[in-house]
């Protein structure tokens, strides 16, 4: 299956976030758009079962001056097995311009047994714009037992802040070559990692950061070259993780003295 | 007959060499404090599933690359790879770590080698990651010898800040290094024919625990 889903969205007339552009075909699907806390919130629905080999999927987003967006989904995404061998590839583009606020924020991405994917993210800051970008990798289906038995996963991230490379990230996790894996795990056997790149001019709230720690957590925080800040956290199980990435979206949101716009998900 | 390059590469990778690189445990420090790194056998095992991986996957390849670069002498090239450094080594602590012990050795390779492209790439107002200016300094040499011995740095710098980290002595220390490297050497060559494109790794135990350390109440190393 070959999806995409571009998306542009901009302030109308009265200043308010709308979606100017959109198009979309399957998997991609859009729930219908809410505003809250003066970010425009689009839930990306794949009705589908989930992501499969050979399947190739495109997201573009593009946020423009002084629009507020936030992209998320209701459910995680998940891997399937790749029969073919050949892997799932998703290539994701986040654009956001001067004084836009723009945050991706999906659920876990959940690998099953003998999955196959690839994906690309490439995220472009103008100067003055505020991104927060998150992202999840769970071990797999962990209550089922299947934990680390997907095949390959290939990462390519980049992250531009006005035009300057910030941070680069390129590697493979292949259960079969346990080395990739060893540094994952070595705090927690069933790690989850959890990435989050944010673009700002705010100082770093640095004690509302590092009181997320916990037994569970393994987490640091720097400031990237030329701008920016990454925080990465290992959490020794899903719902550490998932407590964790709502303080830490709490946290964030606080720091640019603004409410965490809601997800409408019930 | 001896190759030329042999005395500049027995002084460059002396222990001697004040490179600074002994102030420095490129995130081992809080590995140990964080228990996850606790004894020599740990430490061995750490070198061999985490350094070694990361040498042959990322390191090498990028050295291979900026090898290549100095040997046609092409500053722009070499500056460019030294900028993109600064993009993958997301914490700052490992990227001051790395850019401090380049810059160091930037400064001694020019006072001791007395080259002009030293000097060149000096004038450029490059980051002068450790990497590169390995690759510069060490661009007489056939790459797969060069990375042999920025593998070597690499080992010995982790197994060396390891014992003012854990109960490990001299000899023991020196064991780890030589098995390490006698297990690493036979994939140096194919290392170095990484694509570019292809060259990465995931360690994010190693990076966190750099970010950590940087805001350590108590510490030893630099980094």
């Amino acid at each position: 299956m070959k999806g995409h889903l571009h998306l542009t969205c901009a302030c109308d007339g009265a200043g308010r976030s709308a979606l100017r552009e959109q198009s979309f075909r399957a998997p991609f699907h859009l729930s219908k758009p809410h505003e809250d806390a003066g970010a425009l919130v689009v839930n990306v629905v794949n009705p589908t079962a989930g992501i499969f080999d050979g399947d190739e999927l495109e997201l573009q987003a593009t946020v423009e001056a002084g629009a507020r967006l936030v992209l998320t989904a209701p459910s995680a995404n998940r891997i399937y097995q790749s029969r073919s061998g050949r892997p799932a590839l998703v290539r994701q583009t986040v654009r956001a311009a001067a004084r836009s606020l723009v945050e991706f924020l999906p659920e876990p991405l959940i690998p099953h047994a003998g999955s196959v994917y690839e994906q690309h993210t490439e995220l472009h800051a103008a100067a003055g714009a505020e991104m927060l970008f998150f992202e999840w990798l769970s071990p797999g289906r962990v209550a089922g037992g299947e934990v680390f038995h997907y095949r390959r996963l290939d990462w390519r991230t980049d992250v531009r802040v006005a035009g300057a490379l910030v941070a680069r990230e390129r590697y493979t996790l292949e259960p079969a070559r346990p080395e990739t894996l060893t540094a994952l795990t070595a705090r927690f056997p069933q790690a989850h990692y959890l990435g989050c790149f944010w673009v700002t001019d705010r100082p770093f709230p640095v004690e509302a950061v590092e009181a997320l720690e916990s037994e569970g957590v393994y987490l640091g925080w720097s400031a990237l070259a030329n701008g920016g800040w990454t925080i990465k956290a290992l959490g020794g199980d899903g719902l550490t993780t998932r407590k964790l990435l709502g303080r830490l979206r709490e946290v964030l949101y606080a720091a640019m003295q603004r409410s965490p716009p809601r997800l409408g998900r019930f | 007959m001896l190759p030329d390059w042999l005395p500049w590469l027995l002084q460059v990778n002396d222990s001697a060499f004040p490179s600074g690189a002994y102030a420095h445990s490129l995130g081992l420090e809080e590995l140990v404090q964080a228990q996850v790194v606790r004894t020599p056998e740990e430490l061995e095992r750490f070198l061999n599933t985490q350094v070694m991986p990361s040498l042959l996957a990322f390191e090498v390849p990028v050295l291979a690359a900026a090898h290549r670069c100095a040997q046609r002498e092409d500053l722009a090239g070499l500056r460019a790879l030294d900028e993109e450094l600064d993009a993958w080594k997301l914490a700052a602590e490992l990227r001051a770590a790395s850019r401090q012990l380049g810059s160091r050795r930037l400064a001694l390779t020019r006072q001791l080698d007395d080259t002009s492209l030293s000097e060149a790439y000096a004038a450029v107002g490059a980051p002068c990651h450790h990497l590169i200016v390995c690759a510069l300094e060490l661009r007489p040499l056939p790459v797969e010898a060069a990375a042999c011995a920025f593998a070597q740095q690499t080992l010995a710098g982790y197994a060396t800040a390891a014992m003012k980290l854990m109960r490990l002595g001299q000899e023991k220390c020196q064991g780890i290094i030589r098995r390490s490297a006698l297990s690493l050497a036979p994939q140096l060559a194919a290392a170095c024919e990484v694509p570019l494109e292809d060259a990465g790794w995931f360690n994010p135990l190693l990076e966190i625990a750099s970010m950590r350390h940087a805001r350590a109440a108590e510490r030893l190393f630099i980094s």
